[in-house]
């Protein structure tokens, strides 16, 4: 059975010693039934405080927090029946794998036949075998983490809270744990929500993605949406790369608008969201694998080469476009598509279908 | 004080143990505390300074005060530096690792030891008699005075020093030294410029650590020191023992109080907040350690060897003294100082034993306690409940024990003559280093592991007992091994407290040396030696029945 959390208004704040730091403000989140979301944001956003208030860890200094509707911002930690993914996996040093997972078993009050059915199970679904007699210091950390998964799988619980699960993987492990992960949880339908910092982890795993940022939600978005209509520039910028430049409009049509930049008059649609006034200053934002390079000859935009990083499946251009001034542009790794040196002048090309738009 | 908001409200399942314990500290460390400065500052009901001010004037008790003070600055400076010369030999010279697992063995002895040992021995060596003055033909040498205080506390106490130190020097990145070297400096240059600064806090540390320690020594002087050189422990003591003056000796350990109050808090607010050791997770890898070069190593453990084998020489002086008739007179050998031991000094042994042994459980699980409420971040006045479990094992024993007898001997609770007073001591004075040790210890587990415990649906209280007590264990040995032994070895505070009915071994040594049976102290003394050492094993055994693979089990591959 799976349910749906709800946060309404939530807020903590913490004080140190006479300091008071904001670390989550006014947070309102719904996530569906079997939907999985990720929190995500750069350290200190407070999604791990927001994980650990629905985990019960936290108090909310305000807001409240519900389970199917139920309030549960003032139910005991261990009367919740959430399961908690740990960052380090909090597995039991002192207790083998077995005693690990049958842990919450046993404070169910299961008996012993049932348990030990149980753990095999679980352990099986996890792709554990043969480990029950093991301890969590003779594990691999990728077991380790399966072992933690196990653990929580096994009491059935409401919903699943996972913070930062993969951060101690080696990146390959990382990539292959992510798919597995989201696999167990939609076989089980268990509701999920999922820290992480990063961004790539967030888009491949989440249905949708709450990006935070000083304890404030900036955007909520599938991961599609989030990356193409970044709701703010913090969006723009934490999501994948983005050149950002300041531009002024100069006119408006019935689909686009003239923007004045770099001294040149560029045709831009418009923001779906949000209609700008003649001559407000508006942010520009290009992906840098929107940034085409080519010949300077016939080019609006031209640059200098300042450097470039080979780093296997693109090339990662830094182009100075003016002192100071500076554009990213990663071009695909092709046989067909010229590579150029630092100190080379290039021409740039940019869709602008691709070119975003949001106040600044 | 800060207001708390619901979201830091203690857990109510704590409640009830943080009254309990509040309770305890009231009445077995603040009650006979505010008692001990009520009588000091009263005479007939009024307040008044008139009990100060009498022990003021009096020269003697300025001159106690100020040897107090001496004899503390000269044991501090001789320990630090024998302590640190211990550990740098076990951190920075290569010895053999036999020669180190028994410089550290050695090193160990005292701790084990009654507070005589060392006097005792000292005196069967140098004293009237002594074995040495003999050889050396020099009958007329008096050890007893600032001498013979001197060196036996320095013997006594110069091992605190060298654990303090060895922590200290073992957690120096060796990388350091090897960068020092490789940009070009000597061995010498490198101790003196790298490995010496940095362990600057930790001296003054093991300064203070021994400074208090001889301010509050009472043992050691009542033996060693004799009417030429007074101490104000000592003095406390006679004037209640000898004079029957019960508020002149409060008096007098209330002006203990007071240099032992400020070397605390120097050592604990001061020093200990200005280490440079700060442990960042990732040390350089051990490297071939090195000392401080050939002639700095050499001198080094010449005065090593030396010291070390005096340190032998004394014990064994005891062991052989123990089997003798009468030391220095008649060396025949016998076995009838045991003989005396389990006949007339029965009782003594067995009371001591049954007085540690409950000391030891009941001062564990109030250690492990509050040490667990002391680490949990929403408990209200935390530093003030550390604050004032300390008390009682920071301030001298003298002053404690006098504050007991002050306080349990009338008013509303009379526990004069009864073991509950002993044990009570021991426990309120000993569960410090439990407390330390469970507090240190809880803050090497990850929060994460507890509160994995609640979300899979334990309490609290299974959490306690499932999770986290198996991992803190070694804290909890570590505790129990020094509640026994120190509840075993104490005499400075209990020394007020005995009666007719519960007597300790430490008091019957005491007196086999008033009465110069040294012989008869010596076999007291190898006989409480042996019962700490049986002790130590036994809770060792226990606890690898209880967690047989526990150590492999927590070892990181």
């Amino acid at each position: 059975m799976s349910l749906s959390i709800s946060l309404h208004n939530l807020s903590k704040i913490f004080h140190r010693g006479k300091e008071a730091f904001k670390a989550v403000d006014n947070v309102n989140l719904h996530v569906k039934s079997g939907e999985l979301v990720t929190l995500l944001g750069p350290s200190g956003c407070g999604k791990t405080t927001i994980l650990r208030m629905i985990a019960g860890f936290e108090r909310p200094t305000e807001g409240r927090v519900l389970i199917d509707g139920e309030d549960i911002t003032e139910m005991a930690v261990n009367k919740r029946k959430i399961g908690f993914v740990f960052q380090n996996y909090a597995l039991f040093p002192h207790m083998n794998i077995f005693d690990n997972v049958a842990y919450g078993l046993k404070i169910r009050g299961v008996s012993q036949e049932e348990r030990k059915k149980l753990v095999a199970q679980v352990l099986h679904m996890v792709g554990l075998e043969e480990v029950e007699n093991r301890f969590p210091n003779q594990l691999s950390g990728g077991e380790q983490q399966r072992v933690a998964l196990a653990r929580v799988f096994v009491t059935n619980p409401n919903v699943l809270l996972m913070d930062e699960p993969l951060s101690n993987l080696d990146a390959k492990l990382r990539i292959y744990m992510r798919a597995e992960i989201r696999q167990l949880q939609k076989k089980l339908g268990i509701t999920c929500i999922y820290v992480t910092h990063d961004q790539k982890e967030a888009l491949s795993i989440a249905d949708r993605i709450v990006v935070l940022n000083k304890g404030k939600v900036e955007q909520v978005a599938t991961p599609f949406e989030l990356y193409a209509n970044p709701a703010t520039l913090f969006v723009a910028d934490f999501i994948g790369q983005a050149n950002i430049f300041k531009g002024q409009v100069k006119a408006f049509r019935d689909k686009e608008m003239d923007v004045f930049i770099y001294g040149h008059v560029m045709a831009i649609r418009n923001n779906e969201k949000k209609r700008f006034k003649e001559g407000e200053e508006v942010a520009l934002v290009v992906r840098p694998e929107s940034v085409r390079l080519g010949p300077p000859e016939g080019s609006i935009l031209k640059g200098r080469v300042l450097s470039r990083v080979f780093v296997g499946d693109k090339m990662e251009y830094a182009i100075e476009i003016e002192p100071g001034n500076l554009i990213h542009a990663f071009e695909p790794y092709s046989r067909d598509i010229p590579i150029f040196s630092e100190g080379d002048s290039v021409g740039l090309r940019i869709n602008p279908l691709d070119v975003m738009t949001l106040p600044v | 004080m800060r207001s708390f908001d619901k979201s830091t409200r203690l857990d109510p399942a704590l409640v009830p143990l943080w009254v309990g314990l509040w309770g305890f500290l009231g009445l077995f460390v603040l009650y006979p505390l505010v008692r001990l400065i009520y009588i000091v500052f009263t005479t007939d009901g009024g307040a008044s300074l008139i009990n100060l001010i009498k022990v003021l004037t009096s020269w003697y008790n300025r001159k106690a005060f100020f040897n107090s003070l001496a004899l503390a600055a000269a044991v501090a400076t001789t320990g630090t530096f024998i302590g640190f010369l211990f550990a740098f030999a076990v951190t920075r010279i290569p010895l053999p690792r036999p020669v180190k697992w028994f410089l550290g063995a050695v090193v160990v002895l005292p701790f084990v030891s009654p507070p005589f040992t060392s006097s005792i021995a000292l005196t069967m060596v140098l004293g009237p008699n002594g074995l040495l003055l003999k050889l050396l033909h020099a009958p007329d040498f008096n050890i007893y005075g600032f001498w013979g205080t001197w060196i036996a506390e320095t013997l006594t106490y110069f091992p605190v020093a060298f654990l303090t130190l060895t922590a200290v020097l073992k957690a120096i990145d060796p990388n350091l030294e090897d960068a020092a070297m490789s940009m070009g400096n000597t061995p010498w240059g490198t101790f003196r410029t790298v490995t010496l600064p940095l362990s600057i806090p930790g001296l003054a540390n093991a300064f203070l650590l021994l400074f208090g320690s001889s301010l509050a020594d009472f043992a050691t002087p009542l033996v060693m020191a004799d009417h030429t050189f007074p101490v104000l422990t000592t003095q406390a003591y006679l004037q209640i023992t000898g004079m029957y003056d019960i508020q002149g000796g409060a008096t007098i350990s209330f002006i203990l109080l007071v240099p032992a109050l400020l070397v605390y808090l120097l050592q604990h607010y001061w020093v200990e907040q200005r280490s440079y050791i700060t442990i960042t997770g990732k040390a350089g890898a051990p490297s071939v350690v090195k000392g401080g070069g050939f002639f700095a190593e050499t001198l080094m453990l010449i005065i090593i060897s030396a010291i070390t084998l005096f340190i032998i020489f004394l014990y064994s002086i005891i062991f052989l003294g123990s089997l003798m008739k009468v030391w220095g007179v008649d060396n025949s050998f016998t076995l009838e100082n045991y003989v005396y031991v389990f006949t007339v000094g029965w009782k003594a042994v067995k009371d001591t034993v049954l007085i540690a042994v409950i000391s030891t459980f009941i001062g564990s699980a109030i250690g492990v306690t509050t040490g667990y409420l002391i680490n949990r971040k929403d408990l209200p006045w935390r530093k003030t409940l550390e604050f004032t479990s300390l008390l009682n094992y920071v301030l001298p024993g003298t002053v404690i024990g006098i504050a007991y007898a002050v306080a349990f001997n009338s008013g509303p609770i009379v526990l004069t003559g009864t073991m509950s007073i002993i044990v009570a001591l021991c426990v309120s004075r000993y569960d410090a280093t439990g407390i330390r040790a469970t507090i240190a210890s809880l803050q090497q587990i990850d929060p994460s592991i507890e509160e994995a415990s609640l979300s899979l649906g334990a309490s609290r209280f299974t959490t306690f007992f499932r999770v986290t007590l198996p991992l803190i264990m070694p804290a909890v040995i570590t505790g129990m091994r020094y509640l026994f032994v120190v509840s075993m070895t104490a005499v400075s505070a209990t020394i007020f407290l005995v009666s007719v009915r519960w007597s300790l071994l430490t008091i019957r040594i005491l007196e086999c040396i008033t009465e110069l049976l040294f012989a008869q102290a010596a076999a007291f003394s190898v006989v409480l030696v042996l019962i700490v050492f049986i002790a130590i094993g036994a809770i060792a055994v226990l606890f690898h029945i209880i967690y047989p693979n526990y150590y492999r089990q927590l070892r990181r591959p």
